[in-house]
């Protein structure tokens, strides 16, 4: 593109740089707790999650310690069953998963030049909801606290006659609100990887790594709420006695399992394909060779995406059902690991067509670790999705060894890579690439040694989650290895920290420059506010393949190169082709949702320990604090359009199914259906398994054809007020008085249908703790009370806002959410009403 | 020959037979199941050493080789070829390999008799009950008696958590789930002892829920059997009558059962016949008076968190009295 | 100012919900395959039906799903024409192959399972 053609002209108005500087400059001092800029919150989320590594790898060591020598006695059996207990799940729950979204968080807008993502301030809320709730769920290993139920919780082993104690309930609320956590940061990353791209940066032109991501969100918004069910409905049973998972009330503790693999199968998947879309960025980078196979990179991250739902009955092969059932589940194992073989022979084609050759750097050593590691972990994946072979290695040191392979091999070599590779981006100096070389190897030559044996020790016979074992079976040797190598391993982790001690040196402004001569966005010069302009890209590597972008881009030369509203702003694109669709402006740094995630930890965790009155009043802070959150972040259309450039105006306010806030309200839909399929496969598979304790013939009559009627029409009503609701919203500046009265009959019919469905099975006798056919269809109310009480919030901030002036027929977002949430809470109580009063009057 | 003697001996045979080491080691098949998985876990091993080799060499072309091999080597078409084709063609072949085993392992328990052995999930120990050929149930514990060549239906049951029952060396394992009746027929194929032990994480003492599994030519199998329903032995020497005095004065049969004796108890492990088992407390010791002294006095530092209470307020003479009378309940 | 010309008419950017069709018919059906044969083999074992009977379902299931999988994959611009995709869509070719890959991988998960049903016999427990 020739200078003259670049959408900004030179020189740039006086002031412009400041205003922009000033827009988004990060609070100083203690109040850095309050900023909410990605480069903050992604450095604290990133360096919490490795904190959490660290402290997970700490009780590995001391598991690897106590199983060095047999029958020794370093630990107590029932410390043991607790660390490793508290390992799996902060592994999994409080550094895995969270590792992944800090990085997205980090590197995400950097790579798509936004200035931020479209909610910054749930970012920092996802951060430190995380940060308080995960320090205090892990000190219970400190006093005796911890859960000791193996991080999958199988019930009936969880359930309160075999785990007395609050232990278990240290797990399943605890790790509650790291799913709320994890679910907001995939919002967070769903909404800014489709809407604030660069104008120009097509799906086809997309990062691999936001491809990823975005795949990764997507999964985690239909994985997580299968485990928050789960999760729900144990604690439940836990704390009122509702018998979902017992048998002799109908119940089945399968339920439990297939419910939580249908989370955590994904969940594998969802850490491993960020891990692998960091692959494909960093090969690119090493062989200064564009990626080849970008296309059938992007088909393995979306066939990983859906084929990873359809194994989770694989960790169930040995449950007895039926032999076709698993061959099913053993079909689409196979089928997910063809996308891995598609990922390893792509970064074998780019490393095979380096320029010159392929860069070996540490980042690069820790890629060949990891492909070598992955293959053998993805190989010995194959042998465990083998039904018979299975059956032999489930659940034993084989098992231990293949998912270390996969996740330290696919997850954390690559994270180690990330390190050394984007250290410079955020750093004023690099790692030492001298250390770094010593750490790789450590970490390479230990994991090996530790992890290797692990399958021959399981193959002669060794369980998992066993403290202890005899000395005569020929295990002795084999583990001893194990634990040498675990601390070869931590030694070479140990200097990593020595080395980001010695030389990290966190900066906004632009790090080290682009040391790697890398092709992507996130190596423009910058500082807080990302890149002076954003800009425009028509290819996947811009800075190879546009040249002096990065030059245009600091100049100020692209789109956006100042702040014209004051604030915070950047660009939102349409989400196929990246087309300039208008500017968000994004709140600044605040205690609001500093406030809101604390006391919402404080909440889950009170209540953990059934400290029911302050986790309540805890509970009424939280609300407070997001009230206060949302009061100021629908500024209306009031700063008009603005040029971001090549003459093109864009409006700084939008409402519909354009806006961003439309775009999170239907991730929080999809989210919330999820968790209400679940519920409805939930319901269904107990009657399989219990058809006895359905009613008519088990329980009560259900009510009258009257009840789901009457309810089903309150319903239907209260939806059609809150649509005309909506056509009374007056203009700006005016009122009607119609618009309350309507809204707030909508908002009361919801909630008398909410009452009457609860009502009418309450009058016919059944009660939740009869069997698991009461707790089920209780189950349903509850469900419907959650989505009611967050839709009455939205409708009472919605009046509210009436009120004071600041909702009319433009400025309407707050309705919107508000509307939008109402109808889908219609459709699921219509679906609810179908199923609790259609399927037994049907079945019977 | 004594009791003492045979037992001895036939212990020493078994580890010369099978190797100690490899007694519970599912590479040491020697069960029908087993057998069959042994060959698929092979083939799918060598495959996987021969796909590891092959992306180790490609990546080392691809780091140092010719510029020819390496340009040969950076096309799509090495990606739709190794990573599509080449992984669909292997893995049908393991896929339906593994069918054709799953297949097999069901016709053979469809086919199997009605001999059968239902074994209760315990924490921590296994509740075993055999049917005599004339229909009578036979409790027994912690340990598992096979003929060997006649498939044995095992009934897999539990009432309190789950458990997974893996006796590596017969078959592969199968849970136990409260609500559920698991089945797997097995059916050893040579006589010996080997070991299982609880695979899924029953909390507590998971890690030493152990049992033994004997695997008997079918004659002596079918006399085992025979005794093993007879009730107790009666106390022989004075000693011993002084053990079962102790035994019922302090409650033991309030838990245990120990038939032909008041002692009807049936929360712990049966003890009619425990002196001819190979182990006590679920593989965790040997089977002499010493041991079950130990046991008494001791069980919660040998297996933490199992629900015997220790019976420390015993006398000395009490308790080996105890001993010698629980020793001698073959 | 012609190089952004493109950029002016964010009304003209394709449907996300038919992109997300595009890509994602093969994994789609995939899944809607998954959930018919599991869900009814499991319905009709526990209620007692015959193994023939779920085997057979499962078979029609796989032809019925496999069939217009294949007429997807060999008929794909008439697909996106059909979603409302323009044939000159920047990156159309890559989306192409996007969806033709997914489906094809998809293909071999859905005949896969399909397998299982012609060689296990339903309902038999898992041993």
């Amino acid at each position: 593109m020739r200078e003259e053609e670049l959408p900004n002209t030179l020189p740039r108005p006086e002031g412009e740089l400041e205003g922009l500087r000033r827009a988004w400059a990060p609070p100083k001092g203690f109040r850095l707790i309050t900023a909410v800029n990605n480069q903050v919150i992604g450095i604290l989320y990133i360096g919490a999650a490795f904190l959490f590594f660290i402290l997970a790898g700490i009780l590995a060591l001391i598991m690897r310690t106590q199983l060095a020598m047999p029958e020794s006695e370093l630990v107590s059996q029932d410390f043991y069953n607790q660390i490793f207990t508290v390992h799996g799940t902060t592994m999994m729950f409080l550094f895995s998963v969270p590792v992944v979204e800090a990085l997205g968080v980090m590197l995400l807008p950097q790579m798509l030049a936004a200035r931020d993502l479209p909610f910054p301030r749930l970012s920092a809320f996802a951060l430190w909801a995380y940060v308080v709730g995960g320090l205090v769920f892990f000190s219970t290993v400190f006093y005796d606290l911890a859960p000791k139920g193996g991080w999958f919780m199988y019930p009936p082993l969880t359930l309160t006659e075999y785990s007395p104690g609050h232990n278990a309930d240290f797990w399943l609320l605890g790790i509650g609100f790291i799913e709320i956590s994890a679910i907001a940061g995939a919002i967070e990353i769903i909404v800014g990887t489709l809407r604030t791209r660069p104008p120009g940066m097509t799906l086809a032109r997309m990062p691999i790594f936001a491809w990823a991501m975005l795949i990764f969100a997507a999964m985690i918004m239909i994985a997580f709420p299968a485990v928050i069910l789960a999760t729900m409905l144990l604690e439940i049973e836990r704390a009122f006695g509702w018998p979902f998972f017992t048998a002799d009330k109908g119940g089945d503790p399968l339920l439990w399992q297939h419910l939580f693999w249908f989370f955590g199968h994904p969940e594998v998947y969802i850490i491993f394909l960020p891990a692998a879309g960091l692959v494909s960025m960093m090969v690119p980078a090493m062989a200064q060779h564009k990626l080849v196979g970008y296309r059938l990179i992007v088909v393995a991250l979306i066939a990983t995406g859906f084929f990873s739902f359809g194994l989770w009955v694989h960790h169930m092969f040995t449950t007895g059902i039926p032999s076709l059932s698993l061959g099913f589940f053993s079909a689409a194992s196979m089928a997910v690991a063809v996308p891995s073989g598609i990922q390893v022979f792509s970064w074998i084609a780019t490393i095979a067509s380096s320029k010159q050759r392929f860069r070996i750097t540490t980042p690069s050593l820790f890629i060949l670790g990891f492909l070598f590691i992955f293959t053998v972990g993805g190989v010995t994946g194959v042998m465990v999705a083998l039904v018979p072979v299975d059956f032999q290695v489930h659940d034993t040191y084989f098992v231990v060894a293949h998912f270390h392979y996969v996740l330290i091999g696919g997850m954390v070599f690559p994270l180690f890579a990330t390190f050394y590779y984007w250290i410079p981006m955020a750093s004023r100096n690099m790692l030492s690439e001298r250390l770094g070389r010593w750490v790789f190897w450590l970490m390479f030559i230990g994991f090996n040694v530790s992890f290797f044996p692990m399958h021959i020790t399981g193959l002669i016979g060794m369980p998992r989650r066993v403290w202890t074992y005899p000395s005569d079976l020929g295990w002795n040797t084999l583990n001893m290895v194990s634990t040498v190598g675990a601390y070869i391993l931590a030694a070479g982790v140990l200097l990593f920290i020595i080395d980001l001690f010695l030389r990290y040196r966190p900066t906004m402004s632009g790090g080290v420059g682009n040391p790697w001569n890398a092709g992507t966005l996130e190596w423009l010069p910058g500082d807080a506010y990302s890149s002076r302009s954003i800009p425009y890209v028509t290819s996947r590597e811009p800075l190879w393949d546009q040249p002096n972008l990065s030059r245009d881009v600091e100049e100020g030369r692209y789109f956006l190169p100042g702040a014209p509203t004051g604030g915070r702003e950047t660009i939102v694109t349409s989400p196929v082709d990246a087309r300039p669709q208008y500017i968000i402006r994004m709140p600044g740094a605040g205690w609001s949702q500093l406030v809101a995630a604390i006391f919402m930890a404080g909440f889950f965790l009170l209540l953990s320990v059934k400290l029911v009155v302050p986790a309540l009043i805890s509970a009424f802070i939280f609300i407070i604090a997001c009230i206060v959150w949302g009061w100021k972040l629908d500024h209306g259309p009031d700063k008009g359009p603005v040029d971001i450039g090549a003459g093109i105006i864009l409006p700084t306010y939008m409402s519909g199914h354009r806006s961003h806030a439309w775009w999170a309200m239907m991730v929080l839909i999809v989210v919330a259906s999820s968790l209400y399929l679940a519920y409805l496969f939930s319901y269904l598979y107990l009657w399989v398994v219990s058809p006895e304790v359905w009613a008519p013939q088990g329980s009560p009559d259900l009510p009258g054809i009257f009840w789901p009627i009457g309810t089903g029409l309150l319903v239907i009503a209260g939806a059609a007020a809150i649509t005309v609701g909506g056509r009374l919203l007056p203009a700006p500046g005016r009122r009607r008085a119609a618009f309350v009265p309507v809204f707030g009959l909508g908002a009361t019919c919801f909630l008398a249908a909410l009452v009457a469905e609860f009502w009418g099975h309450w009058a016919s006798g059944l009660r939740p703790t009869m069997n698991a056919y009461g707790a089920m269809v209780y189950m349903a109310s509850f469900l419907n009370l959650q989505v009611i009480a967050a839709c009455t919030m939205l409708a009472g901030f919605s009046i509210a806002r009436y009120l004071t002036g600041k909702l009319d027929n433009v400025r309407r977002v707050n309705f919107e959410n508000a509307a939008q949430f109402y109808y889908y809470a219609a459709a699921q109580m219509l679906l609810g009403l179908v199923l609790l009063h259609g399927f037994p009057r049907v079945a019977s | 020959m004594t009791r003492r003697v045979k037992r001895t001996v036939a212990l020493t045979l078994a580890a010369a037979s099978t190797g100690c080491s490899g007694e519970q080691s599912a590479l040491a098949p020697t069960g029908v199941e087993a057998l069959a998985i042994d060959p698929l876990f092979w083939t799918a091993t060598w495959v996987g050493v021969l796909v590891t080799l092959m992306v180790v060499v490609l990546v080392s072309i691809a780091l140092y080789g010719p510029v020819s091999w390496r340009a040969r080597l950076g096309s799509d078409w090495i990606v739709i070829g190794g990573g599509i084709v080449l992984p669909i063609v292997v893995l049908t072949v393991l896929f339906l390999y593994a069918l054709f085993i799953m297949q097999a392992n069901a016709v053979r328990s469809q086919e199997a008799g009605d001999e059968a052995v239902t074994i209760v999930g315990k924490r921590w120990w296994w509740e075993m009950t055999y049917t005599t050929a004339d229909g009578e149930k036979v409790l027994s514990a912690n340990e598992l008696r096979l003929p060997v060549g006649r498939p044995v239906r095992l009934r897999l049951e539990s009432d309190n958590v789950i458990h997974s029952f893996w006796a590596p060396q017969l078959a592969g394992k199968l849970d136990m789930i409260p609500g559920r009746t698991n089945e797997v027929v097995v059916e050893a194929t040579e006589a010996g002892i080997s070991r299982g032990q609880c695979a899924e994480y029953c909390g507590g003492a998971h890690a030493l829920m152990a049992f033994y599994v004997v695997a008997m030519p079918p004659a002596e199998y079918d006399a085992w059997l025979a005794r093993e329903a007879e009730p107790a032995q009666r106390p022989k020497t004075g000693q011993q009558a002084r053990g079962h005095d102790v035994f019922m004065q302090n409650g033991c049969g309030g838990c245990h059962q120990v038939r032909g004796t008041a002692a009807q108890g049936l929360i712990g492990p049966d003890l009619t016949h425990v002196g001819s088992r190979h182990s006590l407390a679920a593989g965790m010791l040997t089977n002499d008076p010493e041991a079950f002294a130990r046991w008494i006095t001791d069980n919660q530092h040998i297996k933490p968190e199992n629900l015997m209470p220790p019976f420390r307020q015993l006398s000395e003479e009490e308790l080996s009295s105890l001993a010698v009378y629980l020793d001698s309940l073959e | 100012m012609t190089g952004f010309d493109d950029l002016r008419h964010p009304d003209k950017s394709p449907s996300v919900i038919a992109m997300f069709i595009y890509l994602m018919i093969g994994p789609g059906l995939w899944g809607l395959h998954l959930t018919l044969v599991y869900s009814a083999h499991t319905l009709i074992c526990a209620l007692g039906g015959s193994s023939d009977l779920s085997a057979t379902f499962v078979l029609i299931a796989t032809f019925l799903v496999a069939g217009p999988l294949l007429a997807i994959i060999i008929m794909q611009r008439r697909f996106g024409r059909l979603l409302g995709l323009d044939d000159r869509l920047s990156g159309r070719t890559i989306y192409d192959a996007i969806s033709r890959f997914t489906s094809v991988l998809s293909l071999a998960g859905i005949l896969w399972a399909g397998a299982a049903a012609a060689i296990v016999t339903s309902c038999a427990q898992g041993r």
